[in-house]
């Protein structure tokens, strides 16, 4: 489809374009001579004078939103809520503990929720604006752990935490509080053994992907009053 | 409306080439702008730094694997809300803007056409490398440089998107 040896690519001429359109002369030569090249600079050199269809502020706006969608917190409060949850862990009656996910030496998340009293979560109740969330992950086999925002209309991911799996019953050292804003809140833990890149971090958690390697937890938080 | 000059200097630079890409494998010029958009708002958040003209491949090449992935998630949801519609945009004078010399536009528009049809069907790796390679124009080795894969991968992918395809032409004619 490509006759490289005559055309520059796209991609290199998008770098040339990048580049100011004057770093290769030899590219520079090409589009004097190349109708559909030159006019394929054109157009680039257009598009850079045609205002974006949505608003850039809204880059950083969106970028810094996506970021305090939870606040998340690892103060002394968090710290009290998570030994709160913790005692709650040992004291809730067994029939308390059914949203506990997973069977024994499998991997499970418990979410428990802190608005005046810390409560187990029940995995539908509606949560408020103010409400501390902590989380206890079992681990199993693996030996790292994210927790993640999702934004349902992009897919797109903000990672919240990263960090080692806390020993046993140990919750993350980090609580979400509940923001105001309206609509859901969608949370995704992933237990993972390496790294992830953000593209395999949004594929596990869209596949909700649970081997040997990566193992994946979605949750949605309606909020009261929405 | 805010413009594009607010975008930070040196990655202003980037926007032309996400925008005409996006428009290559979407065609449609509103979601193509939104992709553009959210690829620079990924770009701002998470991606590679610029500091000089030695860095352009290397962001550019972020930008591209970006804004095809992104692409084929928009792909995929218009599958989901909406019937297949192999029909495509016309290379018209508007759509050829968006190829350089060298690029065969049927070629490049059937390619695409392609990938819409089989996207909720195929692996995104053969996908990525189909708009790479069919699509966008790359050869296998610079699709391989900007996927961060082996040529021979590429070649491999490639192979297996062309067995999706002729299976789903069986399927569709019968």
């Amino acid at each position: 489809m490509t006759d490289t040896e005559l055309h520059p690519s796209t991609f290199v001429l998008d770098v040339f374009f990048a580049d100011g359109a004057r770093a290769d002369a030899q590219i520079a030569a090409h589009a004097r001579g190349c109708e559909r090249c030159a006019r394929y600079l054109e157009e680039l050199g257009r598009l850079d004078s045609v205002p974006l269809a949505r608003a850039p502020q809204a880059v950083a706006e969106s970028a810094r939103l996506r970021k305090s969608v939870w606040r998340w917190r690892a103060t002394a409060g968090g710290a009290l809520l998570a030994a709160a949850a913790v005692l709650f862990g040992i004291a809730l009656p067994r029939s308390a503990q059914t949203p506990y996910v997973g069977i024994k030496g499998s991997p499970a998340v418990q979410v428990w929720v802190h608005r005046g009293q810390t409560a187990l979560w029940d995995g539908h109740s509606p949560i408020q604006t103010g409400d501390a969330i902590a989380l206890n992950v079992v681990c199993a086999d693996f030996s790292q752990v994210t927790v993640a925002s999702v934004e349902t209309k992009t897919a797109h991911l903000t990672r919240l935490f990263e960090g080692a799996c806390p020993a046993q019953d140990q919750p993350l050292p980090f609580t979400l509080v509940a923001d105001a804003e309206p609509g859901a809140e969608h949370v995704a833990v992933v237990l993972r053994r390496a790294a992830l890149d953000d593209r395999a971090l949004e594929l596990a958690v869209r596949n909700a992907q649970r081997s040997s390697d990566v193992w994946a937890f979605a949750f949605t938080f309606a909020k009261s009053g929405n | 409306m805010p413009n594009a000059s607010d975008f930070p200097p040196v990655y202003r630079r980037f926007l032309p080439a996400v925008r005409i890409k996006c428009r290559r494998i979407l065609a449609q010029t509103e979601d193509a702008e939104d992709v553009a958009h959210e690829s620079f708002v990924r770009l701002l958040q998470s991606g590679p730094t610029w500091t000089s003209e030695a860095d352009t491949p290397v962001l550019m090449a972020w930008l591209y694997r970006t804004c095809t992935r992104l692409a084929i998630d928009t792909l995929r949801s218009r599958r989901r809300t909406a019937p297949l519609d192999v029909s495509d945009v016309s290379h018209d004078d508007a759509a050829s803007c968006c190829w350089p010399g060298g690029i065969e536009l049927d070629g490049a528009i059937a390619a695409r056409r392609l990938v819409g049809a089989l996207c909720g069907s195929v692996a995104e790796e053969e996908l990525e490398s189909a708009i790479l390679c069919r699509v966008d124009g790359l050869s296998q080795v610079d699709a391989g440089a900007v996927l961060g894969v082996s040529e021979r991968t590429v070649r491999r992918l490639l192979d297996r998107f062309d067995e999706h395809v002729a299976s789903w032409r069986k399927e569709y004619m019968s």
